[in-house]
């Protein structure tokens, strides 16, 4: 009876889902618009992430991982790329998170405050491990679910037809924008690429689970929101939240506060994650050395989420969207692609050395 | 070779030194009795503690052979100390348990487990015979896991007597007890119990080498074992958990888990545990399924209720009023008006007193547990809310956590720490501070493994087989078709499970 202290595909499926649910929350926000131009790019990006992931998906199924597919140097080299990138993606979440809890829920605390709870929740998280991580993510994942259809079955909100109004040249722009903004959102490619030793199970299961999901779930949000809100999400905040205003029973006047439970809840399971990504890129295997590297890299990602939600770092600018980008084509899509390409040289040369020892010994 | 030659204290020659070594080594402790005796010239001693041995049984079973053996043995011309130990060691002394003693240690440990120890003037060795005839005390009702249907028998301080009561349960050459010592000071006895070939034998190892290490001076409760033996240091759950019942411990080791009882302690201690069987109770078997399945799920809503109610409540009406309806909310208000202190210091406040009053109760004697409940409930409850020092909703919501509480006794230390830090932080930060906690115990009970078998199986990782008996009850025609294994709990989603 030992424990792998792996996860299996379905525990990673959730928490890329999360992820990705994570990010949509916080990052879109009301003043954008909704319009059915929203929903094109969000196909199309799933179409060019399900072409991309191949490399990924395949070094994960084969047993190896970046860092160990590249020797001792480049592997560490690899690995601090890894955590530096996570971090920077942690630090957006925290300061886009404390943005929300401030402008929604202000009497809670500092937005600095927020963070550092936040951070200090989810390196204790990442600490214990991705495989408590991930048999937690699960609980969460039936709590969204839950409120989910607890909010369709109280919602007032009315479905308007006139809201769906029909696709135009001037949207082009708009297209073009949620295109960039959507295909900058793809970090789940490192993620599986950085959690790949940990997985138990089958990697394609994970990355088609994720795709199929992830299209429908941000598909179905965005036909909500233009069908019950339309134009009114220009002057609230967060759509996915006003969403929640709108159900009530006799009981719960709003769900908003239950909403922001929620994705309180959601907020540490992926911090843990990413924490846990970049915790392990730069920790030794002894217990005090995690300790310290989940220390030093949580103290990192608060620092980094106080310092850009007060010096106002946009993440969604065109300088972090190209980040972002790059982040995920070197560390999610080409370092795997070279890692699999490396060890089918690798395998063909020691193949040769094997028929040449054959023909030898004939 | 000889025994006594590897010791450091041996059996010596004379009688004499023999005996006032013992006495040296007991400090001429009260209790240590030795009786000397003269069989046909040649002096002898029965060494035992007093209250450990029956001295009915020593008479029947010893003292009158030897007053046989010494008519018989007035015909010989002489009688030698080696015919007087091979009478007493061989067919003379009708005993169940008869083993011979090379050193005073030996002398030591056998008379300390009720043992009487008959020296011959002579021999550097001797004889023990069991007689033990200790007091425990009898089998009574299993006070702290009390059922309506079920057996009325709990585990006793006397490990036979528990391990009898086992027995009695699983009538099979199967069932094994393996006695090892524990205790540096005090060699205690510890049984562990299994079934051979439900119970992984590396789990059993595990275990034995585990108990084996412990260092404690003395082994004087269950919960000096659980530390050393599960694997949750650090955990807020226990990976470990006790039974008092016989009938749940049959059922337990019969799903392959491993059982130690300790001699003087009426709880056996089963590893490993999980989560959702502190959902569970003997007599939802004795139910229909369908009752049995409501009454779960009112032990479910119980734990969280005494959990997070008061933590909610506090988030709710302090950061949240938004989320309550006008009604209620204007209730609250009215009420919370005209008392003096912050909603939290009052929960904080509330939630003391009552575990003060849970404290009291549990230690006073019974008689007087009742004046406890008056004082607390009518004076102290009462006087707080008319004085305006409390208001009304508030100790509602302390009423309903309290009995709610009472609901799952397993999981109390966990849920009233659980309870405290929900009002803290939810009146710090409202619902994001108990989602913050929340997330963090589940994460912390996720961690918590029990030699493989996560602790929070099957809900998560999930298992749709072993979730059958945990979101409902699974009917007995379903349960003989299949019987349940903690082993096929092992591993993440299922996907790593050893296969049985």
């Amino acid at each position: 009876m030992q424990n792998s202290h792996k996860i299996s595909s379905l525990q990673l499926f959730i928490l890329l889902l999360l992820a990705r649910v994570m990010h949509t929350m916080i990052y879109y926000h009301g003043d954008e618009g909704v319009g059915l131009w929203m929903m094109p790019p969000v196909l199309a990006v799933t179409a060019i992430e399900a072409v991309i992931a191949i490399p990924v998906v395949k070094l994960a199924n084969s047993g190896e991982s970046v860092t160990s597919a590249l020797g001792s140097r480049l592997g560490k080299a690899a690995a601090i790329c890894y955590s530096a990138f996570f971090i920077y993606i942690l630090s957006g979440t925290m300061s886009y998170f404390a943005e929300f809890m401030h402008s929604e829920f202000w009497r809670v605390g500092a937005p600095a405050v927020v963070i550092l709870i936040l951070c200090a929740a989810a390196g204790y998280c990442a600490y214990l491990g991705i495989e408590p991580v991930a048999r937690a993510a699960s609980v969460v994942a039936v709590a969204f679910f839950t409120l989910f259809i607890a909010m369709a079955l109280v919602s007032e909100a009315g479905f308007d037809s006139l809201n769906f109004e029909p696709l135009r040249n001037s949207d082009a722009p708009n297209m073009l924008n949620m295109f960039v903004q959507d295909l900058s959102s793809s970090w789940w490619l490192p993620m599986l690429a950085a959690l790949s030793p940990h997985l138990g199970g089958n990697a394609v299961k994970t990355a088609a689970s994720y795709l199929i999901s992830k299209l429908l779930l941000i598909e179905l949000l965005m036909f909500l929101l233009i069908g019950a809100l339309g134009d009114f999400v220009r002057v609230i905040g967060y759509p996915i939240l006003a969403l929640g205003a709108y159900a009530r029973t006799d009981f719960i006047r709003h769900f908003d506060a239950v909403n922001m439970f929620v994705w309180s809840l959601n907020c540490v399971i992926v911090g843990a994650v990413y924490l846990f990504i970049a915790s392990r890129g730069i920790s030794p295997k002894t217990k005090p050395g995690r300790i310290a590297s989940v220390v030093v890299v949580s103290a990192v990602a608060a620092a980094g989420g106080i310092t850009s939600y007060y010096l106002n770092i946009d993440y969604r600018s065109d300088t972090a969207y190209i980040i972002k980008l790059l982040g995920i084509v070197v560390l999610g899509v080409i370092l795997p692609a070279v890692c699999l390409l490396a060890k089918r040289f690798r395998l063909k040369k020691e193949e040769s050395r094997c028929e040449c020892s054959r023909r030898y010994e004939c | 070779m000889n025994q006594a030659e590897n010791s450091a204290n041996p059996i010596y020659r004379s009688l004499g030194r023999t005996i006032s070594s013992l006495k040296k080594m007991f400090g001429n402790s009260a209790d240590l009795s030795i009786a000397k005796l003269n069989v046909c010239g040649i002096g002898c001693a029965v060494v035992t503690l007093e209250g450990m041995v029956s001295s009915a049984d020593l008479s029947v079973m010893l003292f009158e052979p030897l007053m046989s053996y010494r008519r018989r043995s007035l015909s010989k011309l002489c009688t030698l100390p080696e015919d007087i130990y091979a009478f007493l060691s061989r067919q003379g002394i009708f005993s169940t348990g008869k083993t011979e003693v090379y050193t005073l240690d030996d002398i030591s440990d056998k008379i300390c487990s009720g043992f009487a120890v008959i020296l011959v003037d002579g021999l550097a060795k001797g004889v023990a015979i069991t007689a033990q005839a200790f007091k425990t005390s009898s089998i009574s009702e299993p006070d702290s896991e009390v059922n309506i249907k079920g057996t009325k028998e709990a585990l006793t301080d006397s490990l036979r007597i528990s391990m009898s009561l086992i027995r009695r349960r699983i009538k099979s050459p199967l069932l094994r007890f393996e006695l090892i010592k524990a205790g540096t000071l005090s060699d205690i006895e510890l049984a562990i119990v299994y079934i051979e070939g439900k119970t992984p034998e590396r789990l059993r190892e595990e275990v034995k080498k585990r108990l084996k290490a412990i260092k404690l001076e003395l082994v004087l409760t269950s919960g000096s074992i659980m530390p050393f033996v599960s694997e949750d240091n650090g955990s807020f759950f226990s990976g470990a958990s006790t039974t008092q019942r016989p009938d749940v411990l049959a059922a337990k080791i019969n799903e392959g888990r491993l059982a130690v009882l300790i001699d003087g302690v009426p709880y056996a201690v089963v590893f490993p545990t999980l989560f959702t069987e502190n959902f569970q109770s003997v007599d939802d078997y004795e139910e229909k399924p369908y009752y049995a399945t409501f009454q779960r799920w009112v032990r479910y809503l119980a734990f969280f209720i005494a959990a997070f109610l008061p933590g909610v409540y506090v988030a709710s009406a302090t950061f949240h009023s938004e989320a309550l309806s006008r009604q209620l909310l204007l209730n609250l208000i009215a009420s919370e008006e005209s008392t003096p202190l912050p909603l939290v210091t009052e929960m904080i406040m509330v939630i003391i007193m009552f575990e003060i009053l849970r404290e009291a109760g549990l230690r006073l004697p019974r008689a007087v547990g009742g004046a406890v409940s008056i004082v607390g409930g009518l004076v102290i409850g009462d006087a707080a809310v008319t004085s305006g020092l409390i208001s009304a909703p508030l100790l509602i919501i302390i009423g309903i956590t309290a009995t709610s509480s009472f609901v799952v006794p397993g999981l109390n230390p966990q849920v009233t720490i659980l309870r405290l830090l929900g009002v803290i932080l939810g009146g710090m930060a409202g619902h994001f501070g108990i989602a913050v906690l929340i997330v963090v115990t589940l994460v912390n009970a996720g961690a918590t493994d029990g030699f493989g078998v996560p602790y929070t199986a099957p809900l998560f990782p999930f298992t749709l087989r072993a979730m059958r008996d945990v979101a409902t009850r699974v009917g007995f025609r379903r349960m003989q078709e299949r019987t349940a294994s903690i082993e096929k709990l092992n591993g993440s989603g299922g996907e790593n499970a050893e296969q049985p």
